[in-house]
């Protein structure tokens, strides 16, 4: 194993191949032009990958803080035991083998836009002629009164960063009593995943019902209705009746104040509410890195929706869920396609041709209910001066029957097989 | 359900034609598109084509409920993207993205994929 110093020396020694050697903590370039894709997430790692395809000349560095990436994306299924941690863990090799993008391993503090430099938490700099910033979300860790950053670490897991905080709800599912009562608690909107915490509601009942049939899982929501809810109400309906209790913000789901230590919930109408598990979502804003790079306006990061450019620094581009790319919502897959037309804009950008006027975007959330239900929701979406517009699009049918439920459920396994090697391979 | 149908029909006639070793059978199937093939907008077809690819994997088995399209023939899979456009049946997910598209860049798209092995 690599020492943490040996290690620095690999990654910058990785990143001389398309730079000149540290010279006063300040990296000279060399010739190509240089573009650092920050964030190996559905957006950066999608980013890295068809810049890189566009023009081959272009030295792309990735800089991720993380050795490998859990997907967010099935991560349910593990939580609702159907697989496990591993299933969902992807490495960096395919794009540094197949496609000779540099992969640093590194935290970068900041974007300075004025000196078009990335600072790195070492305090190295990296000049670049273009930059993607694609840190993902940061949670507000005050949006429930009484739940703090540190009780999430262990106590009351947000899961809503894969890896770690997947297995520590799945942990806590296996070892709570037959019987016990687990609570969730979505976040206010926007977040990343409108569907994510009630296909996981499903599958932890899923869970519940096959091995804790006397539990029950009750989701206090901050909302009064989610995405395909008709669907997920139908189906929680057939499979869940006994085990799922939602209740909307205004009907005793609205939460009061939390008490982290004894899992003890005071909800607005007065209930108080003791529980064995209890998975919180915060409500959302986008990555640190966009804040502390003056990238925000609000919670989120302004881009122009042709581009992907963020309308405060130029030559920085923002893309994934810190970006506001109204009407599509925050997934992975959103995240994937927005990035491949950033690719095409901003390559064209960097070799002084004319962008693209016209761009195309799709998405499709597939959720199960169980491993053998499944529903989604489509839509194709056009770029626009004002918002990229949603032009088609629907759910999948309320009449679907079992078989078709169920080979839907088969799509959607293909789909993240796709998804996964888009992004990676 | 008819545009299930109609859209095996097509898959399977795709797959016979693209495992026929003797060119002879498709040629004059093969001719027809290739002038026009050659000068199609290429780049705003590469555009149009990330809508698909985060699902369809190049070289991926054809055995997956997501079938292969690269490398597909252009008239098959131009036919195809036509028949769940204009179906009625609307409750698969290739229905929903197709209608976003007019048929000019329905058929960019074949061109593109087809080349695309
Ligand atoms: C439970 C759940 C289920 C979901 N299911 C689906 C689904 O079925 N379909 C779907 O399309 N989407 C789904 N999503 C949503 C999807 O995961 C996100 O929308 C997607 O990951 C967003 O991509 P991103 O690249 O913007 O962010 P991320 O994927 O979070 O990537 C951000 C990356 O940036 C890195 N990073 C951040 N800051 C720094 C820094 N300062 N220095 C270096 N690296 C940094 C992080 O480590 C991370 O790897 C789900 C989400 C959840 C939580």
């Amino acid at each position: 194993m690599l020492n943490r110093r040996s290690f620095t020396k690999v990654a910058v020694a990785g990143a001389a191949l398309s730079m000149a050697a540290c010279a006063g903590g300040k990296m000279a370039k060399k010739d190509g032009k240089t573009v650092i894709v920050i964030g190996g997430g559905s957006a950066g790692a999608t980013a890295a990958k068809y810049i890189k395809k566009a023009d081959k000349s272009i030295n792309v560095i990735l800089i991720e803080k993380n050795k490998t990436y859990h997907t967010c994306f099935f991560s349910n299924n593990v939580i609702g035991g159907i697989s496990d941690l591993e299933s969902i863990e992807h490495s960096y090799d395919g794009l540094m083998k197949n496609h000779g993008i540099d992969v640093m391993h590194k935290m970068v503090s900041k974007v300075d836009a004025a000196n078009k430099m990335v600072v790195l938490s070492n305090g190295d700099k990296l000049a670049y002629d273009k930059v993607v910033v694609a840190p993902g979300i940061d949670f507000k860790w005050d949006s429930i009164p009484g739940h703090s950053e540190a009780a999430s670490k262990n106590d009351i897991p947000h899961a809503y960063i894969a890896g770690n905080q997947t297995q520590i709800l799945r942990d806590q599912l296996v070892n709570m009593k037959n019987g016990g009562t687990v609570v969730m608690i979505p976040p206010t909107n926007p977040f990343r995943c409108p569907p994510g915490p009630y296909e996981r509601a499903s599958l932890i009942a899923h869970y519940l019902k096959k091995h804790k049939p006397k539990s029950k899982l009750i989701i206090l929501d901050q909302k009064e209705k989610f995405s395909k809810f008709g669907l997920f109400k139908q189906g929680w309906k057939r499979e869940y009746k006994n085990v799922i209790d939602w209740r909307a913000k205004s009907k005793g789901g609205q939460v009061k104040h939390i008490d982290t230590a004894t899992k003890t919930i005071k909800t607005a109408n007065g209930k108080t509410i003791k529980a064995d598990v209890i998975n919180l979502i915060p409500a959302q804003k986008a990555g640190k890195l966009a804040f502390d790079s003056g990238l925000t306006k609000g919670d989120w990061c302004p881009i122009n929706f042709m581009t992907f450019e963020s309308t405060l620094h130029k030559d920085v581009y923002v893309v994934g869920d810190a970006a506001i790319a109204k009407k599509m919502p925050k997934s992975g897959f959103s995240a994937n396609s927005q990035a491949k037309i950033l690719a095409i804009q901003l390559v064209k950008s960097l070799n002084g041709k004319k962008t693209m006027a016209n761009t195309r975007f799709g998405n499709t959330c597939y959720s199960f209910i169980n491993p053998d239900y499944a529903i989604s929701v489509t839509a194709a979406y056009k770029g626009t001066d004002k918002q990229i517009a949603k032009t088609s699009g629907g759910l999948s049918p309320m009449g679907a029957n079992a078989t078709e439920r169920k080979a839907l459920a088969g799509t959607a396994r293909e789909w993240y097989k796709g998804i996964t090697s888009d992004m990676f391979m | 359900m008819r545009v299930f149908v109609w859209i095996s029909l097509l898959m399977s006639l795709f797959y016979v034609t693209s495992c026929s070793t003797s060119g002879a059978g498709n040629s004059a199937k093969n001719t027809a598109p290739v002038a026009k093939q050659a000068s199609y907008d290429r780049d705003y077809a590469s555009m149009l084509s990330g809508s698909c690819t985060t699902c369809h994997i190049q070289g991926a088995k054809n055995t997956s409920k997501i079938p292969a399209i690269h490398g597909m023939e252009k008239e098959i899979l131009f036919e195809i993207l036509k028949a769940f456009k204009y179906s009625e049946y609307e409750s698969g997910t290739m229905e929903k993205i197709a209608k976003t598209f007019s048929d000019e860049e329905l058929e960019l798209m074949s061109y593109y994929f087809a080349e695309q092995k």
